[in-house]
C-alpha cells in the first residue's frame, strides 16, 4: 500500500496532478477509483477526457459517515477489485467538510489507521486536502498521518507518525455511563442473549439495533471468556436516545488504539470479534480499570 | 378452529421462533431456557437416529413445539403405553403443549396401533391411514400435518417389519406435495446397522447419531441432507457451542465441506471459525441466513475464492 497526501488550493492544480495520477493508473492497467463530491468528480472527469468514465466514482458525503464504516467499505471495494482481476488499485479520495475540531480528530485518527488497515492491499491512495475548505491546522495534522507526500513527484513525509500512537492520542477519553442495570449472566450465552433481547424490546430498541447489540455483546463476552479471565458483569440500559451495554471482564486489559479497526484477513487470529463489534454498533469504547477491561457498546 | 394459536414469527430470518421458558415475576421477566431449534423444514421427511433416549426426546419435543407454533395439526406416535407420561415428557413444563392437547391440535397415539394394529405391519394400510390423517387435518383447517413416530415397535419379530425401508421410501413418494412434515425416530442400537443405513437413505433429512452432541448444546442442531453429503445446521451457533461443532466436523466430515446454513438464525465469529477451521480448503455454503450473510461480509469471506456461497 502507498498512502500519500496531496495539498492544493486551486481546481486546476487538482485536475492536472490527480488527472496525471489516474492516467498513470490506466497505463499500468490498475483499477481506478475517486471518492470526491459531485463537483470535483465532474472536474476530474472532464480533465481525463474520454477516459473519465473509466474511473469508479464514489460520492464522498455518503462514503465518509463514520470511520469504521469507511474502513469496511474501502476494504470491501479493494477486495472486490482484486478478486475481479485488478493487479493494483489507484484511489483518489477527499473527506467531505466536517463541523468542528472533534469531528476532524476522528478523521485524523482514521487517516492514521488507514496505514495499517489496508497495508495488505495492492493500492496507491492519494488523499486530497483543499486548503480553501480544510482548516490549516487539520492540513498540518495530516502530515503526520500520511507516510508520503504528492507534489510534482512522490516524496517521504518527514512528519509521519506511528499510527497507533497517533490514534491513541486522538481517541477521546471514554466517560463512565450512569443508569445501567446488571443483566443476569446465569445460563448459556444464548439465554443471556434472549434476556438482553427482552430488555431491549421493552426499552423499544429498533429490531435491527437490537440484533447488532446482541452480536456485539456476544463478541465482547467471547473475548472476556477467551482473554479476560471471564465475565465479571454485563450491564445494560437506555442512555437518552441510545441503548448502551457494558461487558466487564477480570483481565488485565490492553492498550491498543487500533483494536477492532483493522479488517480481518484469512490469517487474522485475534481482534476479529472487536472488529465485528465495532462494525455493527454506533460506538465502541474500551476502558481499562483496576478491576478489568470494560467494553462499552452503543446502538 | 379457534384453538389454533398464532405463532410468533420472526420475519427477518423467515423461521418460526418458539420461545423457551419465560417466567413473569412482578414486572421482571426471567428467561432460563433456550429457544427451540428445529432442523426439519415443512414438507420434509426426516429421521432421527440418536442413540440416547434423552437426545431423541429433546429433538421430538422441539419438533412438536415448533409444529404447534406453526399452527400444524401434530400427531405423536408413542412406543410406550403411558401416553400421559409421554405427553408430560414432551411438554417439559411448557404450557403450549398442554393447551394443544386440550384443543385437539396435538394428539398422542400408541405407535403399534397405527403401524401394526393387528400385530402385522402392512405398508399400504399405514400409508392410507397417514394420508387420511393429513386430509382430516387440512379439512379441519390446519395448514399441514406434522407427524412423528417412535419406531421401536418395528422389531424383527413383527411380521412385515422386514419391509421397513421400503415403507420409508414409499412414504416419501406417497406424501409428495407438502402439507406434511414427518420425523421418524429410530433408536441407534435397537436396529441392525444395515437396516438403519438403508432407512436413513430413504429420508431427506437424517439426524444421524454422530450429530447428537450438537443438539446437546441446547442451542444448535444438525442433520445430514443431500444424501448425507451436506451438513445442515439450525439454531444459534455461538462461542459457547462452537467447540462442539468443531469436534463433530473433525471426527465425521471430510473436505470439501458442504453446509446448509439457511436455518442458522444466529452466528458469531467463533461460530464462523468452527465451520472453517482450516483455511486453504474449500467450503461450500448452500443457503445462508441473514445472520450468516452479514458475517460473510464482515469476515471478508464474501470475496474469498475458497468459500463458495450458492444462491
Amino acid at each position: 500500500m502507498e498512502h500519500a497526501l496531496f495539498v492544493y488550493g486551486e481546481d486546476q492544480e487538482l485536475a492536472a496532478r490527480i488527472g496525471r495520477f489516474l492516467e498513470e493508473g490506466f497505463e499500468e492497467g490498475s483499477a481506478t477509483i475517486m471518492v470526491v463530491d459531485a463537483r470535483k468528480h465532474e472536474l476530474l472527469r472532464d480533465a481525463l477526457g474520454a477516459d473519465g468514465d473509466r474511473v469508479q466514482f464514489i460520492g464522498c458525503e455518503a462514503h465518509y459517515t463514520r470511520p469504521e464504516a469507511a474502513i469496511a467499505d474501502y476494504d470491501t471495494t479493494l477486495r472486490q477489485r482484486v478478486r475481479d482481476g485488478a493487479a493494483r488499485v489507484r484511489l483518489f479520495a477527499e473527506l467531505p467538510p466536517f463541523e468542528g475540531p472533534h469531528e476532524y480528530d476522528r478523521w485524523t485518527a482514521y487517516e492514521a489507521i488507514v496505514n495499517r488497515a489496508f497495508a495488505h492491499h495492492p493500492v496507491s491512495i492519494v488523499c486530497g486536502y483543499d486548503t480553501r475548505v480544510v482548516p490549516a491546522a487539520v492540513v498540518k495534522d495530516m502530515l503526520g498521518t500520511h507516510p508520503r507526500l504528492l507534489a510534482e513527484t512522490l516524496t517521504d513525509s518527514p512528519g509521519y507518525q506511528d499510527p497507533a500512537l497517533l490514534a491513541r492520542a486522538l481517541a477521546p477519553a471514554p466517560a463512565p455511563v450512569a443508569g445501567l442495570a446488571p443483566v443476569e449472566l446465569d445460563g448459556e450465552a444464548s439465554i443471556v442473549r434472549r434476556r438482553l433481547r427482552a430488555l431491549m424490546t421493552s426499552a423499544s430498541v429498533a429490531p435491527a439495533d437490537a440484533d447488532a447489540m446482541l452480536l456485539a455483546v456476544d463478541e465482547a463476552l467471547a473475548n472476556a471468556e477467551r482473554h479476560g479471565g471471564g465475565v465479571r458483569e454485563l450491564r445494560a440500559g437506555r442512555v437518552d436516545a441510545r441503548f448502551v451495554c457494558e461487558v466487564c471482564d477480570r483481565g488485565p486489559g490492553f492498550d491498543d488504539a487500533l483494536a477492532g479497526y483493522l479488517p480481518p484477513t484469512a490469517a487474522s487470529e485475534d481482534g476479529v470479534g472487536l472488529w465485528v463489534a465495532r462494525q455493527v454498533t454506533r460506538r465502541l469504547e474500551l476502558e481499562s480499570t483496576g478491576d478489568g477491561l470494560t467494553v462499552r457498546l452503543w446502538v | 378452529m379457534s384453538s389454533v394459536h398464532n405463532p410468533s414469527r420472526s420475519l427477518e430470518f423467515g423461521v418460526v421462533s418458539v420461545a423457551g421458558r419465560r417466567t413473569l415475576q412482578g414486572d421482571h421477566v426471567t428467561i432460563d431456557e433456550p429457544d427451540v431449534a428445529v432442523v426439519v423444514r415443512p414438507g420434509e421427511h426426516a429421521c432421527c437416529r440418536f442413540a440416547h433416549a434423552q437426545d431423541r426426546l429433546q429433538v421430538a419435543s422441539a419438533f412438536v413445539r415448533d409444529a404447534l407454533a406453526r399452527g400444524h395439526k401434530v400427531v405423536y406416535l408413542c412406543d410406550g403405553e403411558d401416553l400421559d407420561a409421554s405427553a408430560g415428557a414432551l411438554a417439559g413444563g411448557h404450557d403450549d403443549v398442554a393447551a394443544a392437547l386440550a384443543s385437539g391440535q396435538f394428539e398422542l397415539r400408541l405407535a403399534r396401533a397405527t403401524y401394526a394394529p393387528d400385530g402385522r405391519f402392512d405398508i399400504e394400510r399405514v400409508l392410507v391411514a397417514i394420508r387420511e390423517d393429513r386430509e382430516r387435518a387440512l379439512a379441519d383447517g390446519y395448514p399441514a400435518l406434522s407427524i412423528t413416530g417412535e419406531m421401536a415397535w418395528a422389531r424383527p419379530h413383527v411380521p412385515g417389519s422386514e419391509r421397513l425401508s421400503e415403507y420409508e421410501r414409499r412414504f416419501a413418494e406417497a406424501m409428495e406435495g407438502g402439507e406434511i412434515v414427518a420425523l421418524c425416530q429410530y433408536a441407534h442400537g435397537e436396529f441392525e446397522p444395515a437396516t438403519l443405513a438403508e432407512v436413513a437413505g430413504s429420508h431427506e433429512v437424517d439426524l444421524s447419531p454422530e450429530l447428537a452432541p450438537l443438539a446437546r448444546t441446547q442451542c444448535l442442531i444438525g442433520a445430514r441432507v443431500d444424501g448425507g453429503r451436506t451438513l445442515r445446521l439450525a439454531g444459534e451457533l455461538d462461542f459457547a457451542c462452537a467447540d462442539a461443532l468443531a469436534t463433530v466436523l473433525d471426527g465425521h466430515f471430510h473436505d470439501p465441506l458442504q453446509l446448509d446454513l439457511a436455518d442458522l438464525s444466529y452466528v458469531d465469529v467463533a461460530g464462523m471459525r468452527a465451520i472453517r477451521r482450516h483455511t486453504g480448503r474449500p467450503l461450500t455454503i448452500a443457503g445462508a441466513s441473514v445472520s450468516v450473510r452479514r458475517m460473510l461480509g464482515l469476515l471478508a469471506w464474501d470475496t474469498d475464492p475458497e468459500v463458495e456461497v450458492l444462491a
